[in-house]
């Protein structure tokens, strides 16, 4: 498959045939027995499914976190397989952004520093502006010099958003995001991930258990065992949690 | 429960725990390492003197080194209850190989010793027969196969005598103290060295029945110039005597190994420290779940038991290699320590073990206890890397400082308010540094913190930050936890600011002493005996034959008491040529005083003085050879690092005291300066060339040589410090690389977010570069200033500040290099953090 009409293209990523195998002999264990899955620019995505069924394997196969047994990712054109590590890093750093559930923030930096990390890292220019704007959006731009210590766990969430944000990433992966959160900070997470869509254009996709985060997303993927078992539109959590209950 | 949750957490976490327990077998190992060296050497010493008492029960010696009359030997004989009683004499020896050259001595000169007979002697014929007569000798096993002499053999030797042949007739072994030994019969001896009938000692064996009062009965009829002690206690008194005359020895290896127990302590502690945080947060769960405190406490002691006991156990064998080493170092450097081998002493070992499980156990159970402190959720919260509030930092930081600045202020008025002796100065100047160190380390966290905002606010910082993140993360992770960060430095400062206190004083010393030998050692050539054996006189004889010699005058050596005080160099010199080859440096007195020196006045050395009171018309008992007393007049007081160290005298009065003392220590020549020095030392070694056993040296050699001689023992402290600052230098990657494996987590976000490898090794690179810099930095401020108060307490001696450049450069390259070599192991698993294994959330 070719993928170089990048503009007339709206998938910004692409997984084709992906398998991934832990182990060798009998030992082996399949986490992803053949997934082909692709995410729309300005999108929002809600990858469901119970523990084990695969669904941070196929985050991480994406992200060029780690490498497929069998099968390819494109990455906003790039084709992930021909990258070393080092190539995947700077990958990631410039076009892809992540939140993780937990240990996202570094203790020793501001709120503005660790939301400038990754171009920071990366070494590029850092326009104020933007900064600012993210600041704004997440509600805290009267502590940006605060550290994380000092915030709430649903403030530091914010935080890594604007942080996965801040390099303007053709994706971002949030993996169980509100896992850690009450739920007074899970609606503050789910709405700003809702509006990076709607408002930037950003492309997310979300890994998650909860029903109410998956019912935020214009698309749901169902992956039991390492296969894509269902996949919806929009859906209310009610009807999210009845179709889970069905696969079961 | 806890106890096998404990077990299983420690195989879990195999590897962090053993390096932890490596670092606390290093720390160990220092300790126990420098506790084995001294108790080793201790021991050589005492076993040199025991044997040099062979296996008598009672030791007669004459006062201060004076000569047993013989006619003592036959008195004693008669005491009842004395089973046997031998003279001994022992005098230095110059062994000639087949091939003509002189066997060097090995540690010391080799010796010439009268034959004992066996129950009193350690010595003990391996083939052959003692030697009787005139013309026989034995010699010890080991310079006997060197030369490959075996009975039958004949030897040449340089007794008393001019150069001549004797026959082995007996194999014997060698001296304890490793020199070469060459032994006569009695009589042989005494007429080779000129001795009479006068022994240096009577050893004494009572009969069995009769030990209560033999020496008392003895004593009665000793003249006063000898004494009689029992054997034990003439051992502990030699003992103390010679442990006196290498108190800076003694002292430097103690004070070496509290340094050694302080920096191995606080590694230890600093290993728990950085591991503290991963092991809070499985207390907390543990809280949480609902452990008990004392369940807590115990399992924290468990882990910190099972490292101590692993890391006590490796550093308590690897310690006397470390003492292995430290002894080949001081062999290296051509010390004559005693031969023997290691001491291994059980309280060397306990100490160690009781060092390392003991500061294990306390640094594994505080975090325990904090943990304990708090409530189980709270606990969880501190543990998923809350800090404490601001308040309370502020609090503990202005507490700290209060502190510091008490202890470095007390220090630095101990030291530059020390008054007394040169020891009691130079003890208050140990105190006062070991309180401005301590205060150094308090103060520590605060200099981290200091240092990390000053690079954090200088011009262009901020700009630098945003381009390259890296080196301002490493930065920034120091200043977050500014006790880590001191603590993992701490040992590198202790070690650089020792090294260069050490440095200054050793170079000051030097300075003071090379100044001193430069100014008064005017003669072009000197003749010396190797190893500083004596001179024959008669190669006076010889040297006068060479060109071009404008003066020539000899000097001659010995020890006798004066007043209060023990042994004391005594030197002989002729007073008018003696001011052709050596300018006197006058305290009190001038060259007139010399010119007129008659017998009945002496000069006096003003070290000497100083210790004894003596001034300028001082009237002084000197008691010499035979216990004989003479009184004289201090006719001038001078100084003198090197040559000339006691009191001197009038080379004719000198011949009268000590009639025994035949051979001459060295002999100066002048040039007229037609010939170059060259030829003429070159024509002067050819006319020695009938004296084997006799060098020349030219005017730098001899400036060389006294100048080691005053400085040999400092040298070898020195060593011994600049192997605790590498030692501390491992410290530093040991705590590094803790600290990677503490923080797998934030490297495995910092990799996924976009950190390459090459970044991840360049942050942990830094990390070490900027730890050992700010510590090496503390540790050259610190050193200097300590060095700067010890040489204004000492400027008295002589001292003078000599800014120690090369040890400056070598600390700051050394520190430098180890750093970035201490980051290669931690960098290394930097990168290879699993950023998966690092994110999971499971």
């Amino acid at each position: 498959m070719s993928f170089d009409a990048e503009a007339a293209d709206p998938r910004v990523v692409i997984g084709e045939g992906l398998t991934k195998r832990y182990g060798d002999g009998v030992a082996a264990v399949d986490a992803l027995r053949g997934v082909s899955v692709s995410f729309d620019s300005g999108t929002l995505t809600a990858i469901m499914g119970p523990s084990g069924s695969g669904k941070s394997t196929l985050m991480h196969l994406l992200a060029g976190l780690d490498t497929p047994s069998s099968g390819e990712v494109w990455l906003g054109g790039t084709r992930l397989g021909e990258l070393d590590e080092g190539g995947r890093t700077r990958l990631r750093r410039n076009r892809v952004g992540f939140v993780f559930q937990q240990f996202n923030l570094l203790p020793m930096l501001t709120v503005a520093e660790n939301i400038m990390l990754p171009v920071r890292i990366a070494g590029r220019e850092i326009h104020d502006e933007w900064l600012d704007w993210l600041l704004v959006a997440i509600g805290l731009e009267a502590r940006r010099e605060a550290r994380p210590a000092e915030l709430s766990g649903g403030e530091q969430q914010r935080v890594s958003l604007a942080r996965a944000l801040i390099s303007r990433p053709a994706i971002v992966f949030a993996d169980e995001p509100t896992g850690n959160l009450d739920s007074r900070g899970t609606e503050v997470i789910l709405t700003m991930l809702r509006r990076a869509v709607d408002d930037l254009g950003q492309t997310i996709a979300i890994i998650t258990h909860d029903p109410l985060a998956a019912a935020r997303a214009d698309r749901i993927l169902y992956l039991q065992d390492g296969l894509i078992v269902q996949e919806t539109g929009r859906m209310s959590p009610g009807a999210i949690l009845d179709t889970v209950k069905t696969l079961r | 429960m806890t106890r096998a949750f404990t077990l299983r957490a420690l195989i879990l976490r195999r590897q962090r725990l053993a390096v932890a327990a490596l670092v606390v077998a290093f720390g160990v190992a220092t300790v126990s390492g420098v506790l084995v060296f001294t108790d080793t050497t201790r021991t050589d010493f005492q076993k040199l003197f025991a044997h040099s008492a062979g296996r008598a029960a009672v030791v007669i010696s004459g006062r201060d080194g004076a000569l047993v009359p013989g006619a003592v030997v036959r008195r004693v004989r008669r005491v009842p209850g004395v089973a046997v009683a031998v003279g001994e004499v022992s005098q230095s020896v110059t062994i000639v190989g087949p091939s003509g050259a002189v066997v060097p001595a090995a540690r010391q000169a080799s010796v010439a010793v009268s034959a004992l007979p066996q129950r009193l002697s350690d010595v003990r014929v391996i083939s052959g027969h003692q030697p009787r007569g005139l013309d026989q000798v034995a010699i010890d096993a080991q310079t006997a196969r060197l030369e490959g002499w075996i009975v039958g053999s004949h030897v040449k030797l340089l007794t008393g005598q001019p150069l001549r042949s004797f026959r082995v007739v007996g194999i014997v072994t060698r001296a304890l103290s490793g020199q070469r030994l060459v032994v006569f019969g009695l009589a042989a001896e005494q007429s080779l060295y000129g001795l009479g009938k006068s022994v240096d000692s009577i050893l004494v064996a009572g009969r069995r029945t009769a030990a209560p009062g033999l020496i008392g009965r003895i004593r009665k009829l000793l003249p006063a110039s000898v004494s009689a002690e029992p054997r034990a206690s003439q051992v502990s008194a030699q003992v103390s005597q010679v442990s006196a005359s290498f108190s800076s020895l003694n002292g430097g290896l103690e004070a070496f190994a509290l340094i050694a127990l302080l920096i191995g302590g606080l590694t230890i502690f600093n290993t728990f420290s950085i591991t503290a945080a991963q092991r809070g947060n499985e207390l907390a769960v543990l809280r949480a779940l609902g452990a008990t405190r004392g369940q807590i406490v115990s399992a924290g002691l468990i882990e910190g038991l099972f490292v101590g006991v692993a890391g006590a156990v490796l550093g308590v064998v690897l310690g006397p290699l470390f003492a292995l080493t430290v002894h080949r170092i001081f062999e290296g450097t051509g010390v004559g320590l005693p031969a023997g081998g290691l001491v291994l002493r059980p309280s060397a070992i306990a100490i160690g073990l009781l060092v390392g499980i003991g500061v294990a156990l306390v640094a594994a159970a505080l975090p325990a206890l904090r943990a304990t402190r708090a409530a189980p959720i709270e606990a969880l919260r501190v543990a998923a890397g809350e800090r404490p509030r601001v308040g309370r930092v502020r609090l503990e930081s202005a507490l700290r400082g209060v502190l510091a600045l008490a202890l470095i202020g007390n220090g630095l008025l101990v030291m530059l308010l020390s008054s007394g002796s040169d020891a009691e100065r130079l003890r208050r100047c140990g105190i006062g540094g070991a309180l401005v160190l301590i205060g150094m380390l308090v103060a520590g966290p605060l200099v981290v913190s200091g240092v990390g905002s000053l690079l954090a606010h200088m011009p262009g910082a901020r700009r630098r930050a945003l381009r390259n993140a890296v080196p301002s993360l490493a930065r920034e992770h120091l200043v977050l936890n500014p006790g880590r960060t001191a603590l993992s430095g701490a040992s590198l400062m202790i070690g650089v600011a020792l090294a260069l206190a050490i440095g200054v004083y050793v170079g000051g010393l030097r300075a003071a002493s090379s100044r001193a030998i430069n100014q008064t050692v005017l003669g072009d050539l000197a003749i010396e005996g190797s190893g500083g054996a004596a001179v024959p006189a008669d190669v006076v004889r010889a040297a006068t034959a060479v060109p071009d010699v404008a003066a020539i005058s000899t000097l001659k050596t010995t020890h006798a008491s004066l007043d209060a005080l023990a042994s004391v160099p005594v030197a002989g010199i002729d007073p008018t040529s003696w001011s052709d080859v050596y300018r006197f440096e006058w305290v009190q007195g001038s060259s007139a005083s010399l010119a007129n020196l008659v017998p009945g006045e002496v000069l006096v050395e003003s070290d000497t003085a100083r210790a004894d009171g003596i001034t300028k018309g001082s009237h002084i008992t000197l008691t010499v050879s035979g216990g004989r007393q003479a009184q004289a007049v201090v006719a001038g007081v001078y100084r003198d690092a090197g040559l000339l160290r006691g009191v001197t005298l009038p080379l004719a009065w000198f011949n009268r005291l000590f009639p025994a003392q035949q051979r001459l220590q060295a002999v100066f020549m002048k040039l007229s300066g037609v010939v170059s020095n060259s030829v003429a030392l070159a024509s002067l070694r050819r006319a020695l060339a009938p004296f084997p056993g006799v060098v020349a040296r030219n005017q730098s050699q001899i400036a060389g040589r006294l100048r080691s001689r005053a400085n040999g023992v400092v040298e070898l402290l020195y060593a011994l410090l600049v192997l605790t600052v590498a030692m501390s230098l491992l410290g530093v990657g040991g705590a590094l690389s803790l600290s990677v494996q503490a923080r797998s987590q934030e490297l495995g976000l910092l990799r996924a977010i976009g950190m390459t490898p090459v970044q991840a090794r360049k942050m942990i690179r830094s990390e070490s570069t900027l730890t050992a810099v700010i510590a090496a930095a503390s540790g050259l401020g610190t050193g200097l200033g300590l060095a700067w108060c010890v040489v204004h307490v000492l400027r008295v001696e002589g001292l003078v500040f000599v800014m120690p450049w090369v040890t400056v450069i070598a600390v700051v390259l050394g520190s430098a290099a180890v750093a970035l070599l201490a980051a290669v192991g931690p960098g290394r698993r930097a990168t290879r953090i699993d950023v998966l294994a690092a994110i999971a959330h499971e």
